[in-house]
């Protein structure tokens, strides 16, 4: 990416979709967005990471974990790093679903399980490079894909998706 | 309709976008290029003149010409990387009726291309992608008879995002890159933009 400025409008349309999808509102993902560009060129020393998207991304995601820990929306589900989860990031793969319900599940998913989703899907991560990226261990991101599917699979036996989906 | 959960996910971030004053807000963030300071240098005045003008050709067309060179190139690898990919269709179809008919979400209208109907390609379906962020039409087709599949991405021809591409109607030639072992030609045609994959011709010849 060394080649690539992170004000060229792709990569600005890239970064608002990762807020988007922490903050579930377009306005606020812009407000995230618009406060890492300004930090990351507040002082010389982050100038030097101007075309480095992951850099940008970590300050969106602190900003956002600060600010939804101010107004205690922050999720305080424990993920148990230790636990054994026979499950990876292929186990979405043959997950099948309908856009409509898609949006239904979106509104259920806490803000790190839609980020998970994000690498897994758009930025086409394995569980490793997503705990690479968010700094966790991967057995945490491991724990949230199988709290995603759990998700899924309730929501489809409470009767409310359409029923455009398959697992 | 069912979709892969992966596919659903990209489908539902790429209908976020920034609108165009969001950009030029952030756009305008951005640091600003030092000005040059002028010193004045006691020669001959034509001299200096001809200094300053070709200063200005250098400074202005220099970034402008990497800039169009980078973005074609990053066409071309997104388009390559596609067409690598080669993911599940969205829409089967033959006609591009059913093209238009399935892609109703798209700003523009997908079209034949002449330069793709001079190639006797024949359309096998497509699927909602993007092109350098903007949304585009990735279609499927193939020389009929043939099992080599090639990539056509279709979208608006926005010249603030792809700069300048040659423009059938204006008589250029299609531009052809090279990437990851394929041939990717690029123009403009009846307002959009059209990248084709293909194998390099001495690869083709079975």
């Amino acid at each position: 990416m060394s080649d690539v400025s992170i004000f060229d409008r792709p990569v600005l349309q890239r970064l608002f979709r990762y807020g988007c999808t922490l903050c579930n509102n377009q306005d606020d993902a812009y407000d995230l967005l618009q406060y890492a560009l300004e930090k990351i060129l507040q002082n010389q020393s982050s100038r030097q990471h101007a075309s480095d998207l992951a850099y940008v991304r970590a300050i969106m995601r602190n900003r956002f974990i600060d600010e939804y820990r101010r107004s205690n929306r922050f999720p305080e589900q424990s993920y148990d790093d230790n636990s054994t989860v026979a499950m990876d990031e292929t186990s979405l793969e043959d997950m099948v679903i309908a856009q409509v319900d898609l949006e239904i599940v979106w509104e259920i998913l806490d803000p790190f399980e839609r980020e998970i989703l994000y690498y897994w899907a758009v930025e086409e991560m394995t569980a490793q490079e997503i705990s690479s990226q968010i700094d966790v261990p991967r057995g945490t991101v491991l724990s949230r894909i199988y709290r995603v599917r759990k998700k899924i699979e309730s929501e489809i036996g409470s009767g409310r998706l359409s029923g455009g989906y398959k697992l | 309709m069912n979709k892969p959960l992966k596919q659903s996910i990209v489908d539902k971030l790429e209908s976020y976008s920034l609108n165009d004053e969001q950009l030029q807000k952030l756009e305008s963030l951005a640091p600003q290029p030092v000005p040059e300071t002028v010193h004045r240098i006691p020669v001959f005045p034509y001299v200096i003149a001809g200094a300053v003008a070709a200063f200005l050709l250098v400074f202005f067309l220099t970034p402008l010409l990497i800039e169009q060179g980078d973005m074609r190139e990053r066409i071309a690898m997104e388009v390559a990387k596609n067409h690598i990919k080669l993911k599940p269709l969205e829409v089967e179809t033959s006609s591009i009726n059913g093209i238009r008919d399935y892609f109703e979400k798209l700003d523009f209208v997908p079209l034949n291309s002449k330069l793709v109907s001079q190639s006797g390609l024949e359309l096998i379906g497509g699927r909602y992608c993007s092109l350098q962020g903007i949304t585009a039409a990735q279609l499927r087709v193939r020389k009929p008879g043939s099992s080599d599949v090639q990539t056509l991405y279709q979208t608006e021809y926005r010249k603030d995002v792809f700069k300048n591409m040659p423009v059938m109607e204006e008589g250029d030639e299609p531009l052809e890159l090279f990437v990851k072992g394929i041939k990717v030609k690029i123009w403009v045609e009846k307002g959009l933009l059209f990248a084709l994959t293909e194998l390099p011709e001495n690869d083709n010849q079975k």
